[in-house]
């Protein structure tokens, strides 16, 4: 992912909160725009509207960045996806695995039986809305949870 | 209007709003409803957006919180950055 400005990194933050917020109730955090490393916090809940539709996922994306002279770069994610009615969770991680310095994009996927549980999974660097795509159509097409064409890097 | 289901068929929301499917399908081609395409002719309306739709005083609101001096650096000091990774 590209280094993006303040102005573009403000840009996509507001972008992020419209589009999320027309499937559920979206909080939004933006840490530390003054410093040199930022946190963006994502929570939608769906349906988020409370009784009598109790919440059934809640996607959770955190993005941290650094100031670098081209502008805010992206430097690790955790992009999750948490079935509250099955208690299963997805995910997209990018941060260094147990041993490692470099940090490595990787997919996890637990079940409510704890199956998957400190595995890692491959996968490709990606955007939050790519992640999150991906999440809300097996969410709306009600397929569970399950590590189906994960391959596993551990 | 009782909403009892996290997601609707365009039928089922034109039904709600006393319309015509097609305008259902319209408002969603036209941006102005929101829905999930499940494939190339299946689509899901979160009720959200059907709330929306219907009755938008209903919607719960959503929030945006910004922080400019909260410290982060404590979370990733000692990481490299992910640009090395993508390379």
């Amino acid at each position: 992912m590209r280094p993006l400005s303040s102005q573009a990194y403000n840009q996509r933050r507001d972008d992020l909160y419209s589009r999320l917020d027309r499937l559920g109730r979206v909080l939004v955090q933006d840490l530390g725009s003054n410093s040199a490393t930022r946190k963006l916090v994502v929570d939608l809940f769906v349906p988020g509207q409370g009784d009598p539709l109790p919440d059934e996922v809640h996607f959770r994306y955190q993005e941290w960045w650094r100031l670098s002279p081209l502008g805010w770069q992206r430097i690790r994610y955790d992009y999750d996806y948490f079935d509250l009615v099955r208690g299963a969770r997805r995910g997209y991680h990018l941060h260094p695995l147990e041993g490692g310095a470099a940090a490595v994009p990787h997919a996890v996927c637990v079940l409510a039986s704890g199956v998957g549980t400190g595995r890692h999974y491959a996968a490709h660097e990606l955007d939050l809305l790519a992640a999150h795509e991906e999440f809300e159509a097996q969410y709306a097409s009600r397929r569970p949870i399950d590590p189906r064409g994960l391959r596993a890097i551990d | 209007m009782e909403f009892t289901k996290s997601f609707y068929s365009p039928h089922e929301v034109a039904e709600m709003a006393s319309v015509h499917p097609s305008t259902i399908l319209n408002y969603i081609a036209s941006g102005h409803l929101y829905a999930v395409k499940l494939s190339e002719r299946t689509y899901r309306i979160p009720v959200r957006a059907v709330i929306g739709l219907l009755e938008p005083e209903r919607l719960s609101r959503s929030s945006m919180t910004v922080q400019p001096n909260a410290d982060i650096e404590s979370e990733v000091s000692g990481e490299p950055t992910g640009q090395a990774i993508s390379a």
